[in-house]
């Protein structure tokens, strides 16, 4: 089973304060069947060049989920 | 009452199961086809048929370079849509797919846009259904389509290669979703590619060939020359050779159907011969060269040696055609590997 | 009803790599400095050279360059770096991807086998922890300045070189005692 979609936002909501300093919000959008689906949205100021790329997201999002997510697959959907 | 609340319960099963198969479906790591979904009792039955552990560590898959078990194997496998009795194949694919020969990172992820072809030889065709004639390029037969189609999954899952992210394939093509062909070599008069390729008569293997999509020699005439002429044409096309570059120069796979290959053997033409000939006469004038290399040292042989030449019996019993498929690259060679059946030695 | 699917992405089986071995002394130290291309950061990493150099006693000074901004930088580069440097301080870390690349980069260097120290800024402090735990050396330590850091004014950013210097000192000595040194050092008049 995976991990409420709550839980999720509280294990990356570190993640999030790092996204927000170079203007993007970072958006645990669905889970379900052990697939986690994460948006990332520009605000107006947001930096093009500071964004981090897509596979470095994928692997801190893995390093920050704990254990027992049980979450096997993460798409992002990127600005 | 009783019929109705079954009736919802029904429902509700299906509109899970819709719903399961329709979010992997939007997921970014598919290959944009509905999967089989991998439950435990049919990844089980898979891991059994490979005869080995299902934690058994077969190597590394790159360019993730994640360690891949053959249970990783046989999730993607079981997704395909491949059967539990596929796997001895599937194994032997594998295994050949992360010999460094191969090279499937340049495969996969160059802009070339490249993809793993997989040839299958000896009893094994047989005794899975592999479709060795007809439409052996597809569409139609479960065990060359979904043994294709695993490839692209262990790419995308283990491989971690993703369209337009680590793979820049500029265009694609079709093989891209599954290409896998069976040799007829009950048909065929000629050597099958495995046995030339070291392995011995009643055994069974699995040869990948990182190449481009297929150019039909389309060959009407009554004439093995008119044949040979047609494949040397068909090779020795300056457009497509890209001689300068990293993607040039590489091995090439010949198919031949059987009214070539009767032809060309009555006039007493062998794989042997042909690949010689070949190799000899398909050059590239300097001149040709010139115009899309912008400079030329002399004329260009497309094959650097007649060995990079394989050639496959395989294709309806009617219809004058063959197929040339260029390779990736010089950097990646075909490799072949022994299809193992029953308990193994890990 | 579960449907209970198996996962076909297989496992990464991160290595644990410890952290290079650290410097005895900083004495006659070659530095070698990455620049990542960010604004000010070639200008800032000479700072914090000449601080370690007038301060510290470090000996010759070499900068590299990378020309990729988000990206890693290239192996090629890393082997230039480590051939004439005893340790490497790398920047600037102001941003999520520059950041990430700059640990990234500084971790390949530690795997080489000298110490590297990235100069990064607080808000992506999660990141970068998690970073490091992806790449396989949760030990790796580097240094924090407040943010911002590029667009700082010179004398804003001699004051963050300052306070970045006895980090760095500490992080490639690796011991206590030199944690004090440092704390010291940093508290001292600096003599032009």
């Amino acid at each position: 089973m995976s991990a409420a979609p709550d839980a999720i936002r509280a294990a990356l909501s570190s993640l999030a304060t790092v996204f927000a300093a170079d203007g993007y919000r970072l958006i645990v959008s669905g889970v379900g069947a052990g697939r986690l689906k994460i948006r990332v949205e520009a605000e107006p100021n947001a930096c093009a060049d500071c964004l981090i790329d897509k596979e470095t997201l994928v692997g801190l999002v893995q390093s920050s989920l704990p254990e027992n997510a049980g979450i096997h697959a993460i798409d992002i959907q990127y600005p | 009452m009783k019929i109705a609340a079954v009736r919802d319960e029904h429902e509700q099963v299906e509109a899970r199961l819709i719903q399961l198969l329709e979010s992997q479906l939007d997921s970014e790591w598919g290959d944009g086809l509905p999967i089989l979904p991998p439950t435990h009792q049919s990844v089980d039955a898979f891991v059994r048929h490979a005869g080995m552990d299902g934690a058994h560590v077969l190597g590394k898959f790159r360019p993730s370079e994640i360690e891949v078990s053959v249970r990783d194997v046989a999730i993607n496998a079981i997704m395909a849509g491949c059967k539990p009795g596929y796997a001895p194949v599937v194994v032997a694919m594998v295994r050949a797919l992360m010999d460094e020969e191969f090279d499937v990172w340049g495969v996969a992820c160059s802009t070339k846009g490249s993809a793993p072809l997989v040839i299958v030889n000896g009893p094994i065709r047989r005794e899975i259904g592999i479709n060795c004639r007809g439409n052996v390029f597809g569409p139609g037969f479960r065990a060359n389509a979904t043994i294709g189609r695993a490839v692209r999954l262990m790419i995308l899952n283990l491989g971690r290669a993703r369209p337009n992210e680590l793979d820049k394939g500029t265009l694609g093509h079709p093989g891209r979703f599954s290409y896998c062909i069976g040799e007829d070599e009950e048909d065929s008069p000629w050597t099958p590619l495995h046995l030339e390729r070291g392995l011995k008569a009643g055994e069974s293997a699995v040869t990948v060939f990182g190449g481009e999509s297929l150019r039909l020699v389309n060959v009407h005439y009554n004439s093995a020359d008119a044949v040979l002429a047609g494949i040397v044409s068909t090779l020795a096309c300056p457009g497509i050779l890209n001689a300068g570059n990293l993607t040039g120069r590489s091995p090439h796979v010949l198919v031949l159907a059987k009214e070539h290959r009767d032809l060309l053997n009555a006039r007493g033409w062998n794989k042997a011969r042909i690949r010689e000939y070949v190799a000899e006469r398909a050059v590239i004038p300097e001149e040709a060269l010139k115009q899309v290399a912008g400079e030329a040292d002399g004329p260009l042989a497309v094959l650097q040696k007649p060995e990079d030449l394989l050639i496959v019996a395989a294709g309806g019993h009617a219809g004058r055609f063959a197929a040339i498929i260029p390779g990736w690259s010089w950097q990646s060679q075909p490799v072949t590997v022994r299809v193992q059946t029953g308990k193994q030695e890990q | 009803m579960v449907f209970e699917l198996m996962n076909p992405a297989g496992n990464v089986n991160v290595r644990v790599s410890k952290v290079a071995n650290r410097l005895r002394v900083l004495k006659g130290a070659r530095l070698g400095l990455l620049d990542n291309g960010k604004t000010n950061a070639a200008k800032f990493l000479n700072m914090v050279a000449d601080i370690l150099v007038r301060e510290y006693g470090v000996g010759a000074v070499k900068m590299f360059s990378k020309d990729t901004l988000a990206k890693p930088a290239s192996r090629e580069l890393l082997h230039a770096i480590i051939a004439d440097s005893d340790f490497v301080v790398t920047g600037l870390g102001d941003c999520g991807s520059c950041s990430t690349n700059s640990v990234h980069d500084s971790i390949e260097i530690e795997k080489l086998g000298i110490p590297a120290v990235a100069v990064c800024t607080e808000p992506f402090l999660p990141g970068l922890d998690a970073l490091t735990r992806m790449r396989g050396m949760p030990d790796y330590k580097f240094a924090v300045s407040p943010h911002p850091l590029g667009v700082l004014f010179d004398d804003e950013l001699k004051g963050r070189a300052q306070l970045v210097v006895p980090q760095i000192v500490q992080i490639v000595l690796g011991s206590a005692e030199s944690a004090q040194r440092a704390a010291t050092t940093a508290s001292a008049p600096v003599t032009p």
